[in-house]
C-alpha cells in the first residue's frame, strides 16, 4: 500500500515537472520569436508582441503562479 | 483521573478546532487570497509606469520610439529571470513532494539566477562600471522612464532574492514538508510575479518603437516640445 502511495505521489511529481518543464520551453520560445519579430517588422509588430506577453503571463500565472488555487477545494499544505 | 481525562479530552477539543478561529486550510486559503490582492494593487503601480513609457516615449508623429540599448545581453537577462522561475517552480513541487534536496537546489538557483539578473541590469544595463552609461542619467524622458521602469523591477527583485534566502535557510532547518509549506508557495508565488512583469517591461523597453540615439545631455526634452 506504502509503495503504490509512493508509485503515485512520484508518479505526480514527475507529471507536475514535465508541465514545468513545458512552460519553461514555451517561455523561451515565445521570447525568442518576440526577439525576431522586433528585429524583422520593427514597429509593426507592436500589437503582436503585446498580443505575445499577454500569452506568457498566462502560462506564469497558470502554471507557475497556480491562480487556480484561488477557487480550487484541492489543498497541498 | 477521570477528571484528569476529561480536562486532557478538553484541551485536545480546543486544539482541533475553535469555531471562533480559521482552520489552517482556512487561513491558507485567506492567506493566498491576500498575496493575490497585493500582486493586484502591485500591478497599478507597474502598470502606471508602463503608461507613462507608452506616453512620453513618443516621437513628433506620435510612433513608438525607444533609447538605442544594447539588445544581447537584455535578451541574455531576459533569459536568466525565466530560467530562475524555472528552478523556482521545481523547488516548489519538490518541497509538496517531500524531495528536500531538489528544493534546497531549486532555491538557490533561483536565488543564483536572480542575482545574475540583478547584477546585470546594474553594471551591463546601467552601466555603472562603464565610463559612459548606455543611457545618461540626465537624458530625459529616456532615462526618467529607463531608469523607473528598471530600477523599480529591481527592487523587486532584490527584495525576491532576499525572501528566497530566508525561506531556503528555513527549509534547511527542516520547518517545510508535504503538508506545510505555504511560504515556500507565497515565495514562489512572489519571484514567479516578478517574472510576470518582466515579460511585459522587456518588449516595450527593448523592443517597441525604433530606436533612438540619446545625446549625453538632457536635450531630449526639447525633442518633444
Amino acid at each position: 500500500m506504502s509503495d503504490h502511495h509512493s508509485s503515485e505521489s512520484s508518479a505526480s511529481k514527475s507529471g507536475i515537472f514535465i508541465r514545468g518543464n513545458t512552460a519553461a520551453i514555451a517561455l523561451a520560445v515565445i521570447t525568442v520569436v518576440e526577439f525576431i519579430m522586433a528585429a524583422a517588422f520593427g514597429i509593426e509588430s507592436a500589437v503582436w508582441m503585446l498580443l505575445l506577453a499577454i500569452i506568457k503571463a498566462g502560462i506564469i500565472m497558470n502554471i507557475f503562479m497556480g491562480i487556480s488555487r484561488l477557487w480550487s477545494e484541492e489543498d497541498h499544505h | 483521573m477521570s477528571a484528569v481525562a476529561h480536562h486532557d479530552h478538553h484541551d485536545d477539543h480546543h486544539e482541533l478546532h475553535n469555531p471562533m478561529e480559521p482552520t489552517r486550510k482556512e487561513q491558507i486559503r485567506m492567506n493566498r487570497m491576500g498575496l493575490w490582492m497585493f500582486c493586484l494593487s502591485e500591478a497599478f503601480l507597474f502598470f502606471a509606469i508602463l503608461a507613462a513609457r507608452f506616453y512620453l516615449w513618443r516621437d513628433a508623429d506620435g510612433a513608438a520610439i525607444r533609447p538605442y540599448l544594447e539588445q544581447g545581453p537584455a535578451l541574455a537577462f531576459t533569459v536568466v529571470l525565466l530560467l530562475s522561475s524555472y528552478f523556482m517552480n521545481r523547488a516548489e513541487v519538490a518541497i509538496a513532494n517531500d524531495d528536500k534536496k531538489t528544493f534546497s537546489f531549486g532555491m538557490l538557483m533561483t536565488a543564483g539566477l536572480g542575482l545574475v539578473f540583478l547584477l546585470g541590469v546594474i553594471f551591463v544595463e546601467w552601466g555603472l562600471m562603464l565610463p559612459e552609461p548606455h543611457l545618461p542619467v540626465n537624458g530625459g524622458a529616456f532615462a526618467a522612464v529607463f531608469y523607473a521602469m528598471t530600477g523599480m523591477h529591481a527592487i523587486h527583485v532584490v527584495t525576491g532574492v532576499i525572501l528566497i534566502l530566508i525561506v531556503w535557510n528555513n527549509g534547511r532547518k527542516g520547518l517545510y514538508d508535504s503538508k506545510e509549506h505555504w511560504a515556500v508557495e507565497a515565495c514562489a508565488i512572489y519571484w514567479h510575479y516578478v517574472d510576470l512583469v518582466w515579460v511585459f517591461f522587456y518588449p516595450a523597453i527593448y523592443l517597441i518603437g525604433y530606436a533612438v540615439k540619446v545625446p549625453h545631455h538632457s536635450a531630449i526634452i526639447s525633442f518633444f516640445m
